[in-house]
């Protein structure tokens, strides 16, 4: 298993927002984390992802406690996009998928191989149309894509991602979790938080319900997106249809 | 990034630099003979070599330097209006040179105690005003600036009140301290000045790669292998070392690290490769006009170099500061 979380924790102050994490995430297999407001699910991210190195447990990637991988290395084989990301400086779209190349370079200047590796990334997630425009001018959902570029471009073996439909239309929403998918049939590893069960429940392979601050369901998507686990954890009346949900009050 | 587009960059910069640093002790209010300055005759070779031409070469390392802390600045606070001056420090290593003249200190632990006190004085107040704006690891640009404000009036009140109650040598000493200005410096002191900042840059420059990440953002550096804490430190330590060292020669000079990466970004674009060596190269033009400016404008008499950057640069700020205004509220 590439990531095993044992006891997994972490406190604000007094607060736990992650409390008593267990789960394993595997190569091949795209994992949906959900769960209501505050549930932990960034927290969980991040802590995976290396960004908060001050958790409780035992978070292991590849054998190795995260806190204790080189930071290099570790972002070489494990990829993060975050929420949203904004920009005060007018870097190209171009520019920033580059910076997923970091990892791999020393010196001033990209090598052959990066500029290879940044086409392949800005090919995959439709953004070469966008290589020489200002970042900060891109849409939302066009940022997005960037930024799932720039994390391909890191040749990721395990890919993490923080809500990546927020703003995407409904046509790249569905061509996002497709490549997803395609990713994880290659052998990636995909992690990716998300509110839209929907989607989930078409695409993933397994979902992960936290409530908070705890895993509170975790299995194969059929098994976890019940009726009584949605009224339980989310406090609506769902009904499971073959491919879809729908919820009320 | 293109080799060819950074070498082009660099060969647009270095030549406006080549012309402004050999034009510039061309001109001033004495005329010189250059037939007579080269052959060593009086006086006209004291005024090119052991006047202007110093004069020129400290102007071109203070641009230079503080135009290169000015981009530093703004890539670590991921804030385009962040530079020495707008962020008080400047003023607040004034006042560290300004206090050793009243104490009368003139070394401490062996260097020269204006050195000492100015870099202690930048150091000082970038912790001073980064901890008034710092909350939950974030900077607030709003607070930033604010707190860079205040402090640049703290500082310059207590310089002003300095002045009143030192003594006649002193409070002569202490006026250049209120408005920066370049004065000639003998070869030996830009030499020494030159080996503190010029690998200060270097470093900044080899860096540069990094810089544009934490100018993204830490998480965005940190998930590109790049330990952000560390660069962090980094920064601040290379930031006050240049600011102290250029402002114990100058006084505070403001606006330079504002005017010139700003101009760099709109011609060159956001890369720190590009925009480190360029700033350093016409952030140094740039002062030495200002100053051939200041020497000439009313000549014989002078003006301080630093009226004519602020007079430049207040109105930019403000420009700035009302374009950015929509981010500055969100």
């Amino acid at each position: 298993m590439s990531f095993q979380l044992k006891g997994v924790g972490l406190s604000y102050g007094t607060a736990p927002v992650l409390a008593d994490v267990d789960a394993t995430f595997g190569a091949g297999c795209l994992t949906a984390v959900a769960g209501p407001n505050g549930a932990g699910k960034s927290t969980l991210l991040g802590i995976m992802a290396g960004l908060r190195p001050e958790y409780v447990g035992s978070c292991e990637y590849r054998g190795r406690e995260i806190r204790r991988w080189q930071k290099r290395a570790f972002a070489r084989s494990v990829a993060f996009v975050p929420q949203a990301l904004h920009v005060e400086f007018p870097f190209t779209a171009e520019q920033v998928v580059m910076m997923g190349r970091t990892p791999f370079g020393n010196g001033l200047f990209e090598a052959p191989g990066d500029r290879e590796a940044v086409d392949r990334a800005m090919a995959t997630t439709d953004t070469l149309v966008f290589t020489g425009r200002d970042f900060r001018s891109l849409s939302g959902g066009e940022r997005q894509r960037v930024v799932l570029a720039s994390a391909l471009a890191q040749s990721p073996e395990f890919l993490l991602l923080d809500e990546p439909t927020t703003f995407l239309d409904l046509k790249h929403q569905i061509s996002m979790y497709r490549l997803l998918r395609e990713l994880c049939r290659e052998g990636l590893g995909v992690v990716t938080v998300t509110h839209d069960l929907n989607l989930a429940l078409t695409y993933a392979g397994r979902v992960l319900l936290l409530d908070r601050g705890r895993v509170s369901a975790d299995g194969a998507t059929a098994d976890v997106l019940t009726q009584a686990n949605m009224n339980r954890i989310f406090g609506v009346h769902a009904t499971i249809h073959d491919s879809w949900i729908a919820y009320e009050p | 990034m293109n080799p060819k587009r950074f070498w082009t960059a660099i060969a647009i910069s270095a030549a406006v630099l080549t012309v402004v640093a050999v034009g510039a002790p061309l001109i001033g209010s004495a005329r010189i003979d250059y037939a007579r300055a080269w052959a060593g005759l009086s006086p006209d070779n004291e005024i090119l070599f052991y006047v202007r031409l110093p004069r020129v070469l400290l102007a071109l390392l203070a641009g230079g330097t503080l135009a290169v802390t000015g981009v530093l600045f703004q890539a670590i606070l991921r804030e385009p209006l962040a530079e020495p001056f707008t962020l008080g420090i400047s003023s607040g290593s004034a006042l560290g040179a300004v206090l050793t003249i009243c104490f009368g200190w003139t070394t401490i632990a062996g260097i020269p105690a204006t050195w000492a006190a100015a870099f202690l004085g930048a150091a000082t107040t970038l912790v001073v005003v980064l901890a008034i704006a710092f909350e939950r690891r974030r900077v607030s640009s709003f607070t930033l600036l604010l707190a860079g404000v205040s402090i640049n009036s703290i500082a310059m009140a207590t310089i002003l009140f300095l002045h009143n109650v030192a003594t006649f040598s002193q409070s002569f000493a202490i006026t250049r301290w209120l408005m920066g200005g370049i004065d000639a410096v003998e070869y030996r002191v830009l030499a020494v000045l030159a080996a503190i900042v010029l690998p200060v840059i270097a470093v900044v420059f080899w860096r540069s790669r990094d810089w544009n990440l934490l100018a993204v953002g830490e998480e965005w550096a940190s998930s590109r292998g790049v330990s952000s804490t560390r660069l962090l430190v980094m920064g601040y330590v290379a930031g006050s070392l240049m600011t102290g060292s250029i402002t114990a020669f100058t006084g505070p000079i403001g606006f330079i690290g504002l005017i010139v990466p700003h101009g760099l970004r709109i011609l060159f674009g956001a890369d720190h490769r590009v925009l480190v060596p360029c700033s350093f190269l016409l952030g140094a033009a740039f002062l030495i006009v200002c100053d051939t400016v200041a020497r000439t404008v009313l000549s014989p008499t002078e003006v301080p170099v630093g009226v004519i950057t602020a007079m430049l640069g207040g109105p930019f700020f403000i420009w700035l500061l009302r374009s950015k205004r929509r981010s500055l509220w969100l």
